[in-house]
């Protein structure tokens, strides 16, 4: 009788985390014949929306004065997402509010366009964990698909990423559309791909999917970008991936994350020493990435491997040569070497690249949970 | 980082502003494919605000610890200025004549202002291109790595098929000197000519000046008339070192022309009419001994002594003033007229 209490217990335990992260990040793509025409296309009221909270790009920090400047005014941000899948094709529409509409000029060149992006993994599945949502990364590359709103009207243009910098231009089938509702001051942006297209297939029951955002009156473009974290769309049609589910679901349970306020402790005296938060900054800039948004932009389980295996995934941080050691002699020419310590990364003679940041695999699980919590806390938004 | 480095000198008492480098340039390679408001050349009366107009406080370069520091996007409205019209076909009709848009900045807007009181007014020309720095900002800024220096002779150059048209790069130089081109959404600066540098010619704003005022040479070349004046004697200095990029054109400073004149016009002895520290302000705390080294040549030659120094700033052989190495091949021969003549063998 314990015993099956017990078991059943565990049961809606297992059943609650599920659920809890169903709920939170997966959305389902509506079943139709054929997808929808365009972003008002009424098929769409169909499908149920889900809304999901994105944040400023933190990780690396560029140079523009007034896309900086804009940083520091950051308030929570949402979008909504529908999606739709028809035996071959999935059709994502995001909306999100915009009070200004903002083209890419033909003659200024202080001009910045609105844009949206969504990415897939190239590979997903089994027990294989999702590529960094900045584009991907070295192992495990993305395919981004970008609309941006110019003068001449929205521009679609595909990409590969493997992290930072990567971004290069490929041929993946796209059919873009990209429509200002001025009345509800609303952008809609609906992209449909084939779902198996060429190396990359999407016929799975969970499909990850990241996306981005671009505020061209904030002089947003390139790495000044509002993000998601992976987020989920449940295809109907096909099974859900168990070791996957496992995998990304962890800190949906109600035992997986602990106390916030210790794991803030915690980071604070361990973490800060080279990473950054939008409250706290005690390293040098760049000296690792910015944590400010990452509540907002990663899954619990990202954050959670991170601390335990850093090498496993290797964030580039931008160009070397932003940073010079001056203290070390010019060459004949008269430039200075790269300071070196802004690299995140290090190669070993076997070619193989590591992560500066050692593995903290000596925390406690319980730990791990509190400074998971607390890094989950972190939105970006100056309080 | 580049194995070796070209550099050009420019001497600003010999520039006389009259921009045939503006327009050798412009006719070379600025004139089309939405280039057509850039000047990877151009030459602006200082003091005085440039071009694009206010470049001087936008920001870029690297800070005093070596760090990259923010910038701007300079405006094409606002700070690089578009060509006007005006109503010529109205004025037959009896219109008054006014521009079709209000003219607000343009290139060269502030041509001859300067600064001071008359008669003690002052001015000189300061002809600007690409520095082609040691440290690039432009480079370092460029998240996607899409702008090189080239090993052989540190050319900065931008790879048009990485280049996402992000414009970090813009905001990262502190001389203003890369442009977006709206048509091809993509990045464009001065190349130095590279491709007439590889036939062992001069950039063409070097080759047409007809003040003679550039020199175009590699930094390690101990014969080259600007490792002479850069590293030899010494007065020819960059622009904004400040800037902390290592930039690679240099400036013989202006000397300070005629003395300023007191209330009754009588001139002042001892007098400079361009203030050193704002001389300071543009090429550093080296423009004082190197203005003194120009002086002390001077009063040299005064004298009926030889000076190899004015005798290179005079620039008697254009030929000498560049020293390219020659490409190892020569270029095919041209063929006139689509008909060889036979060649008789008697």
């Amino acid at each position: 009788m314990r015993e099956t209490l017990l078991f059943s217990l565990l049961a809606a335990f297992a059943a609650s985390a599920n659920e809890r992260f169903f709920a939170a990040e997966v959305m389902d793509a509506l079943e139709v014949k054929t997808v929808p025409a365009g972003p008002r296309d009424p098929v769409w009221k169909e499908a149920h929306p889900k809304t999901h909270a994105c944040a400023a790009q933190r990780s690396v920090r560029l140079n523009d004065k007034a896309a900086n400047a804009e940083l520091g005014r950051d308030v929570p941000t949402t979008f909504s997402v529908r999606a739709a899948a028809t035996d071959t094709e999935l059709a994502v529409l995001v909306e999100w509010k915009d009070p200004s509409k903002s083209m890419v000029s033909k003659l200024e060149t202080a001009s910045f366009g609105d844009a949206a992006a969504i990415e897939f993994p190239l590979k997903f599945g089994g027990a294989l964990r999702l590529p960094h949502v900045g584009m991907g990364d070295d192992a495990l590359p993305v395919a981004v698909y970008l609309e941006r709103a110019t003068e001449e009207g929205p521009v679609t243009s595909t990409f590969v990423g493997g992290g930072f910098g990567s971004l290069t231009r490929a041929r993946f089938t796209v059919r873009g559309a990209m429509d200002y509702d001025a009345e509800h001051e609303t952008w809609r942006a609906m992209f449909v791909r084939p779902l198996v297209d060429g190396d990359s297939a999407l016929t799975q029951g969970l499909v990850p999917v990241g996306f981005a955002f671009w505020e061209g009156g904030r002089s947003e473009r390139g790495g000044n970008k509002y993000i998601s974290s992976w987020k989920f769309i449940r295809l109907s049609k096909y099974r859900v991936d168990e070791a996957l589910l496992a995998r990304v679901s962890w800190g949906y349970g109600l035992g997986d994350l602990g106390d916030p306020i210790k794991g803030k402790q915690l980071f604070e005296v361990v973490c800060m020493a080279c990473h950054w938060t939008e409250q706290k900054r005690i390293a040098p800039v760049g000296l690792a990435p910015d944590l400010s948004g990452i509540g907002t932009y990663q899954l619990p389980a990202y954050i959670k491997e991170s601390i335990l295996t850093p090498s496993e995934v290797i964030v580039h941080n931008l160009h070397l040569n932003r940073v010079y050691d001056k203290s070390a002699a010019k060459d004949k020419n008269g430039a200075y070497p790269n300071q070196t310590l802004y690299s995140w990364f290090s190669v070993g003679p076997d070619g193989k690249r590591a992560s500066k940041m050692p593995p903290f695999a000596h925390f406690t699980p319980q730990e791990v949970g509190e400074i998971v919590a607390y890094l989950k806390t972190l939105d970006g938004v100056l309080r | 980082m580049s194995k070796r480095q070209l550099a050009m000198v420019m001497d600003l008492n010999k520039c006389i502003g009259c921009q045939t480098c503006t327009v050798a340039c412009k006719t070379q390679w600025t004139n089309r494919n939405g280039r057509e408001y850039m000047y990877w050349n151009n030459v602006e009366t200082k003091p005085g605000a440039g071009y694009p107009r206010g470049w001087e406080s936008m920001g870029g370069g690297f800070d005093s610890t070596g760090r990259l520091a923010d910038g701007q996007v300079p405006s094409r409205t606002g700070d690089y200025g578009v060509p006007w019209d005006y109503n010529h076909d109205e004025l037959v009709r009896g219109a008054a004549f006014e521009p079709q848009s209000e003219p607000r900045v343009g290139p060269n807007w502030d041509e001859d202002v300067g600064a001071g009181e008359f008669p003690n007014s002052y001015e000189f020309y300061l002809p600007r291109i690409c520095n082609h720095c040691s440290n690039p900002g432009c480079l370092a800024a460029c998240p996607r790595g899409a702008i090189f220096k080239r090993d052989q002779d540190g050319i900065v150059l931008v790879d048009l098929a990485r280049c996402e048209g992000y414009k970090y790069c813009i905001a990262g130089c502190p001389y203003k000197k890369i442009y977006f081109n709206p048509k091809l959404s993509k990045s464009e600066k001065c190349i130095f000519c590279f491709p007439r540098i590889e036939k062992g010619l001069p950039p063409a704003c070097a080759q047409q000046c007809v003040g003679r005022i550039r020199f175009v040479g590699f930094l390690d070349d101990e014969e080259g008339q600007v490792y002479k004046l850069v590293t030899k004697y010494k007065v020819a200095l960059p622009l904004h070192p400040d800037a902390g990029t290592g930039p690679n054109v240099y400036y013989v400073p202006p000397m300070s022309g005629p003395k300023k004149f007191d209330k009754t016009g009588k001139p002042i002895e001892g007098s400079e009419r361009i203030p050193l520290e704002y001389l300071e302000s543009l090429f550093g705390k080296d423009v004082k001994p190197a203005l003194d080294t120009l002086h002390a040549e001077v009063e040299r030659r005064k004298r009926g002594e030889r000076s190899e120094l004015l005798d290179l700033l005079i620039a008697f052989k254009q030929e000498e003033m560049f020293r390219l190495p020659k490409p190892a091949q020569p270029a095919p021969q041209k063929t006139t007229g689509a008909f060889k003549l036979p060649v008789i063998q008697g």
